[in-house]
């Protein structure tokens, strides 16, 4: 098995920071708002690593920072600190133009745009964030596969189709805009506009949450089943038990902007180690 | 002689519980061997620590104490108590299986495709991999029309076959059994037993916890018998 990705120290500090910021924030000061600048400590000191078609949780309350760690390897948010790898199959990397190997926060933006747009996906919580609304469903994702060269017509109708029908998605409606579909049809067209690509590394940000519980089973469902098909590697955000316990091989356990506990998923739920992890896995329902 | 597959030295294990401060000792000086072909019972009282013993090896619980050797395919000795995530998961995917009393499933899956699942994951064509899940479920005598739904609403019996031959079908070098036939009547029990007996006649080395004594005198080639670990003050007393 290899490394797919290699997060080490990534930090994400919002205000000024001053340096008491990071001894008086964390799970033992019990904040992640430093006290002597107002700055906000959304994550510090975060390393994991991810190796090809593996399936890793960040797990925590709201305010835990999982989500910022995401945002920062999708480029949605540049780090304070930190350093991330990225390791391409030599395969799939244009001649000359790019090294199979990138370190994520030293690209230019041109270069990140096109990490973004070829080899990694996004699905968010919220579908306005991944979705254009004003464009059909099958339009998003021939946005995306125009983003990724891709320039024939009928090509790019073609694969619209057949992802939207692998994400179980009506084909009746691929000329319907998203926003008069459901929250657990919005969010299968997110997954196919995301894998229109084929990329190696998806990042998920609590997909299921708000969903009913039916439609939950349903989309977790479909990224188990694409996870094995395509050997996906991914990083599931989620405060949801149940979601890393179906999904996850490995987990991090979050709060305050740190890392508390790392381990594999059923040893993390059956024997977690750390006071605030027990605590949560005991007031699961 | 043929070293064992599976080693295991001085196990111990204990729970820290963070928010009653307190520790709970659960497996105390644990020490037996497993081999090829073999099936080593674990038995004594409720409290003894027989399941911890099998979820500290397969790393659902951390150990505390001890080592747990063990033999891989390719003759390398490791120490699961130590062994990274990655290994174990690996180990877990092409070595290491285990039956527990509990079914984890994905929601809308097919009894068929849960029970292929391992075989999946060795990348066998679903074809082939559903043909072998339908052999071992007729062989366990779970009816046919239940084949193509999900677990779920399936009564204890008939999820715990399920459970086994998902744990049965890749054929693992060790298998480690947490009561595989405790709700099951004695007809379809005996059809398990059998198929204990084919996959250990195969080279499957097997670490086993029976609700019945009469099975672990019928299938135990060793018998391990573990005392509940002695109280946390008493073990300070002894260390002193």
């Amino acid at each position: 098995m290899n490394k797919i990705l290699e997060v080490r120290n990534l930090s994400k500090i919002y205000g000024p920071g001053c340096p008491q910021c990071l001894d008086s924030t964390g799970p033992e000061s019990d904040t992640n708002l430093c006290p002597h600048c107002r700055s906000v400590v959304a994550i510090h000191g975060v390393s994991f690593d991810l190796f090809e078609g593996e399936i890793l949780g960040v797990m925590g309350e709201s305010g835990s920072g999982k989500s910022t760690v995401v945002k920062a390897l999708y480029f949605d948010q540049a780090p304070s600190g930190g350093e991330a790898i990225f390791y391409d199959s030599p395969a799939n990397a244009p001649e000359g133009k790019h090294d199979k190997q990138h370190n994520l926060f030293a690209l230019n933006s041109a270069q990140q745009r096109w990490l973004r747009n070829h080899r990694f996906g996004m699905v968010y919580q919220n579908p306005n964030l991944g979705l254009n609304f004003n464009i059909s469903a099958g339009g998003n994702i021939a946005e995306r596969l125009l983003m990724s060269d891709l320039m024939d017509y009928g090509a790019i109708r073609e694969r619209a189709k057949a992802l939207l029908e692998r994400t179980e998605v009506l084909l009746s409606r691929v000329d319907d805009l998203p926003k008069d579909f459901s929250g657990g049809m919005q969010q299968r067209v997110q997954i196919a506009k995301a894998l229109a690509t084929q990329p190696p590394l998806l990042f998920l940000d609590e997909v299921t949450t708000g969903l009913d519980l039916s439609v939950q089973a349903r989309i977790l469902d479909l990224i188990l089943e694409i996870q094995q098909e395509l050997k996906t590697a991914m990083v599931v955000v989620t405060h949801d038990l149940g979601v890393i316990r179906l999904l996850t091989g490995r987990a991090i356990v979050m709060k305050y902007g740190r890392v508390i506990e790392t381990g594999l998923t059923d040893q993390i739920l059956e024997d977690p180690q750390h006071a605030y992890t027990q605590r949560l896995v005991a007031s699961a329902l | 002689m043929i070293p064992p597959i599976l080693q295991v030295e001085s196990y111990g294990k204990n729970f820290m519980l963070h928010e009653q401060n307190k520790l709970i000792p659960s497996s105390h000086n644990v020490s037996f061997t497993v081999r090829r072909g073999n099936l080593t019972a674990l038995i004594g009282p409720t409290g003894a620590g027989k399941s911890t013993v099998l979820k500290g090896i397969y790393r659902t619980y951390l150990p505390s104490a001890g080592r747990i050797l063990y033999r891989d395919a390719m003759g390398h000795e490791l120490d699961l108590a130590l062994a990274s995530e990655h290994q174990i998961l690996e180990l877990r995917r092409c070595e290491i299986g285990f039956v527990t009393q509990f079914l984890h499933c994905l929601p809308r899956q097919a009894t068929l495709d849960v029970v292929a699942q391992p075989l999946f994951g060795f990348g066998v064509a679903r074809t082939e991999a559903r043909q072998r899940a339908a052999e071992l479920l007729s062989a366990m005598k779970l009816p046919e029309r239940l084949w193509s739904v999900s677990p779920a609403t399936f009564s204890g019996g008939e999820r715990q076959r399920v459970n086994l031959a998902r744990g049965f079908i890749a054929k693992p070098r060790l298998l480690l059994l947490d009561e595989p036939t405790a709700s099951l009547d004695p007809t379809t029990a005996e059809c398990v037993l059998d198929l204990i007996e084919e996959l250990k006649a195969e080279g499957t080395a097997m670490l086993a916890i029976f609700h019945h004594p009469e099975t672990t005198r019928r299938l135990a080639d060793q018998v391990v018998e573990l005392a509940p670990p002695p109280a946390v003050e008493e073990r300070l007393k002894e260390l002193a």
